[in-house]
């Protein structure tokens, strides 16, 4: 509540970010299609990553030019030392999300909306997903440490 | 126009176009992998020349027409007085007028010759995958400065209509995939979707200057051009005059060599112009011997009625 006082409105971004946050994980988990039902939707629904549109490649472009540490922490603290806390955590939380869109979630997006038939050819998209985005952010790490 | 905030724009838009890019390249190599994991060859003639058309289209127009776009739609604001404030509470409506503005752009580069003979090359693809996005020419700037000037005129910050233009096309690349079936119904009717762009990029009738849309399809619904993929009807994807030339160059230039025949055919000015400014398919066409290494799907169309 005090952190509500004193950031106003920027204080409601962190809990606006958790909602894009869940539709990733939705998106990323195996099994979870069977999750329905109003709430679920309403938390975690597919038009929550709209946003993601804007945020992802826009994290990915402050981390290639060492604005934005894929750390999730450190990216806490730097934007929390500018703009205070509620920036900052929704800061760490849009770079979480970024890097399972980095990692995981394209690979497990076409894998649950892929023909049946392809889903074994499909499998190995899992390791090179990760294998591409983990690499990407192993480059940033040893560039900006 | 405040400085620091013009900068603070060119700024996102340059993060952007590196994030973009970075997601890009994955796509790429994802594209060559599953093909390779389906047991097809991991690079096709198709490919080639998308890649070839990379430097020529997206990336000459990241780096230097989107600055003349910049450039030309700023001097179109600052001759407003009208100004529309870019705050948290007016982001809604440059978003939605981003996406009009999207919508008439595509729109005018299919449904006038003189710009489909630069987007035909995009369309001209027969596979339907992520390097198609790679195939585009800087001219569909000319076009897009055209469309976007009004709303300039009208008060939209220029340069937030021109990161919504980096925006969509970086976008659309994750929609140009067969390997994504139809999504929930609700989903299908309101985003721009890797079945419904591929009713976009098919020259069945059915499917002709159907989903213009750039994320929302929302003025698809509004003008009446919105049309899903049907089980019934699979897509065939090309152009009604599909060039199947190994050459480059006769990509590139096929729809232009058209036009300019047919123009230069059109009896008098106005006749010309009507050409230039015609619907595809519906204006003066010049008599010619049919070329081997072009299929063309409307004519095979007409014999078979």
């Amino acid at each position: 509540m005090n952190i509500l006082m004193t950031a106003g409105p920027a204080a409601l971004l962190p809990l606006l970010m958790l909602f894009p946050l869940a539709a990733t994980i939705r998106q990323t988990w195996p099994g979870s299609e069977s999750c329905k039902g109003v709430v679920s939707n309403a938390v975690s629904g597919a038009s929550w990553l709209v946003p993601l549109i804007f945020i992802v490649p826009m994290c990915v472009g402050l981390m290639i030019v060492g604005q934005l540490s894929p750390l999730p922490q450190r990216a806490f603290a730097s934007a929390a030392a500018s703009h205070g806390p509620a920036i900052g955590l929704a800061v760490a939380i849009a770079v979480i999300i970024a890097e399972l869109w980095l990692v995981l979630t394209p690979a497990m997006v076409v894998m649950r909306f892929s023909n049946p038939a392809q889903r074994a050819a499909m499998l190995a998209l899992i390791p090179l997903n990760l294998l591409l985005g983990g690499g990407f952010l192993a480059i940033i790490l040893a560039v900006w440490p | 126009m405040d400085e620091s905030f013009v900068q603070n724009v060119v700024k996102a838009i340059t993060l952007f176009g590196f994030g973009g890019g970075i997601l890009l390249l994955f796509c790429i190599i994802a594209e060559s992998f599953l093909r390779w994991r389906e047991g097809q060859r991991p690079f096709s003639r198709e490919m080639g020349h998308n890649y070839l058309f990379f430097p020529l289209g997206p990336l000459m127009e990241g780096i230097v027409a989107n600055a003349l776009l910049i450039a030309a739609l700023t001097a179109a604001y600052q001759l407003t007085p009208l100004h529309i404030p870019v705050n948290w509470w007016t982001l809604p409506l440059y978003f939605l007028t981003g996406e009009f503005a999207f919508y008439i752009f595509h729109r005018a580069g299919h449904e006038l010759r003189i710009f489909w003979a630069d987007h035909s090359i995009h369309h001209s693809a027969e596979t339907y995958d992520f390097t198609v996005n790679l195939r585009h020419t800087p001219f569909s700037t000319l076009y897009r400065l055209l469309t976007w000037t009004p709303l300039a005129l009208l008060g939209f910050h220029p340069l937030i209509l021109v990161l919504m233009a980096i925006n969509i096309p970086a976008f659309q690349t994750f929609c140009h995939t067969q390997r994504i079936g139809r999504l929930a119904p609700w989903f299908e009717w309101l985003f721009v979707t890797p079945s419904n762009h591929a009713v976009h990029h098919a020259c069945n009738p059915l499917y002709l200057d159907k989903n213009y849309g750039g994320l929302l399809m929302i003025w698809d619904h509004v003008f009446g051009t919105y049309q899903r993929l049907e089980e019934s009807e699979p897509p065939v994807f090309g152009i009604t005059r599909q060039p199947r030339s190994a050459n480059p160059l006769v990509i590139l230039t096929h729809e232009f060599c058209y036009l300019a025949r047919d123009v230069r055919a059109a009896p008098g000015l106005f006749g010309k112009l009507k050409v230039l400014l015609g619907k595809p398919g519906k204006t003066f066409q010049a008599t010619h011997v049919p070329d081997p290494l072009v299929i063309d799907r409307s004519a095979t169309k007409a014999a078979g009625q």
